[in-house]
């Protein structure tokens, strides 16, 4: 198999972005992770208290899986296939049949199943992705981009890890690039992304989307801090805070993400004033951050459980990217 | 976040594995930098190992006082609840349920034992003993 020798592995801080972007640059258009999360308007907040992980409240800090690689089929005309299969030999061959061709595949697993992932890291989240760039004897090659080298997994593996059930369940998803992008990055794309991410940031027309949705997740804590035993508070604000570092990506990692972008936009496309938005945003991700700490001693009883501290911090935080926001949104409107 | 204050804490959650975070460098640039972990993941996430480990620890328990059966003690073993295990099994809640009561998976017929057996990643045998990993 050849495409293991020319493939280049790039780890990077998200599966769906960096599958992405590692794809993009493997057909020679040469991306970052920042600037395919930042185009696809990747960021979101999302505190959905009626779907439940374990009892617990789903929380998101960005936009729902397939979101990212729909995305910017879209905004850059990719010719990307998908493929979902009613029985697993039929996806396997499927697989088989596509790296034959020479082709790097994307895929749709289960993160439960993968052995290559280190036991504490593995839980049943159905909508992980990686890239297979080859197949030696049993052993795939894959490439998964939050790891950092070319990873090994046995097809059997693999293939349980594709055709799990359940919520997200990938039904053995394959997707391909099949050509090159019909458009190219430029300004008014950018401008409209922005645009995009300000405006389910701000006017998601539900109070648990955006801003306000870190709103609601204070509230919510409210509402528990009275009514609910330590134990479970503590078990609460270590899942919300699981859900933000190891769901998420690392440290309030989509905040610094997405200020990477308008970092790497504001150069590539003039908008000087992108800069100074990509410092605020780094340090409210910084006090994302600190949030997590405090909150992740509190649950562990490093620190004595203040609730009332914890809310203060989701408030202040709502505001401040609320605030932040509109000024983005106003100052790309302006453009 | 500085690329100096990207914590390195060797993670026992990640073993040796590094991520990526993105951190500004010198010069304000943002560049990704791998961390060997930080504390609030290795925490929540310990945390979150550790309640399975005890909600299989307590099914265990009850199962050897006849109180469940042991596929109660199998799915928190591997990180399920009744919920994720009825959505990743395709059986009703209600009848997972019913299945984690004692003696409700030992006398399933073994169609159903096997699917039971394919969404958890084992196989029927391993389910049927209490040491099947």
């Amino acid at each position: 198999m050849s495409e293991a020798t020319t493939f280049t592995h790039y780890q990077s801080a998200h599966c769906e972005s960096g599958v992405s972007a590692s794809m993009l640059r493997h057909h020679g258009f040469p991306v970052s992770e920042a600037m395919v999360f930042g185009l696809s308007s990747a960021l979101s907040f999302a505190f959905l208290p009626f779907i439940k992980i374990n009892q617990l409240p789903l929380i998101a800090y960005r936009m729902p899986p397939r979101f990212i690689v729909n995305g910017l089929r879209k905004l850059l005309q990719l010719p990307m296939k998908f493929e979902t299969f009613g029985n697993a030999e039929a996806g396997m061959k499927r697989l088989d049949q596509l790296l034959a061709e020479g082709r790097v595949v994307g895929l749709q697993t289960s993160v439960f199943f993968l052995p290559y992932f280190p036991p504490s890291m593995r839980f049943h989240f159905n909508a992980h992705n990686l890239m297979v760039i080859g197949k030696e004897g049993d052993d795939y090659l894959i490439s998964d981009p939050v790891f950092e080298n070319v990873t090994r997994c046995a097809s059997a593996d693999l293939q349980r890890a594709r055709f799990v059930r359940g919520v997200l369940a990938p039904k053995g998803l394959l997707y391909f690039l099949d050509g090159e992008p019909g458009k190219t990055i430029d300004r008014e794309m950018v401008l409209k992304a922005l645009k995009k991410t300000c405006r389910i940031m701000l006017y998601t027309p539900v109070s648990f989307i955006g801003a306000s949705g870190v709103k609601s997740l204070a509230k919510a804590l409210k509402k528990i801090s009275g009514k609910k035993d330590e134990a479970y508070i503590k078990r609460y604000i270590g899942h919300v805070i699981r859900m933000q570092e190891e769901i998420g990506t690392g440290g309030a990692g989509f905040r610094f993400l997405y200020a990477a972008f308008l970092q790497e936009a504001g150069q590539q496309f003039n908008l000087p004033e992108l800069k100074s938005f990509s410092t605020r945003l780094t340090a409210i991700g910084d006090e994302w951050r600190e949030f997590a700490v405090k909150a992740a001693r509190m649950s562990k009883g490093r620190l004595k459980l203040n609730t009332s501290e914890l809310i203060t911090f989701l408030e202040n935080l709502s505001a401040a990217e609320d605030q932040f926001f509109r000024d983005l949104y106003a100052y790309v409107k302006a453009q | 976040m500085q690329q100096k204050d990207v914590s390195q804490t060797h993670s026992d959650i990640l073993q040796g594995q590094r991520k990526i975070v993105y951190a500004l460098d010198d010069n304000g640039e943002y560049k990704r930098v791998p961390s060997s972990g930080w504390e609030a993941e290795e925490l929540v996430t310990q945390d979150a190992n550790d309640w399975f480990d005890q909600q299989a620890a307590e099914a265990l328990s009850e199962y050897q006082r006849g109180q469940c059966s042991i596929l109660k003690f199998h799915m928190f073993k591997r990180r399920m609840d009744a919920e994720t295990l009825s959505q990743a099994t395709g059986i009703w809640l209600w009848r997972v349920r019913r299945h984690l009561r004692a003696g409700g998976f030992e006398q399933l017929k073994s169609s159903l034992q096997q699917r039971y057996a394919e969404a958890l990643g084992a196989s029927v045998e391993q389910l049927l003993t209490i040491d099947g990993q």
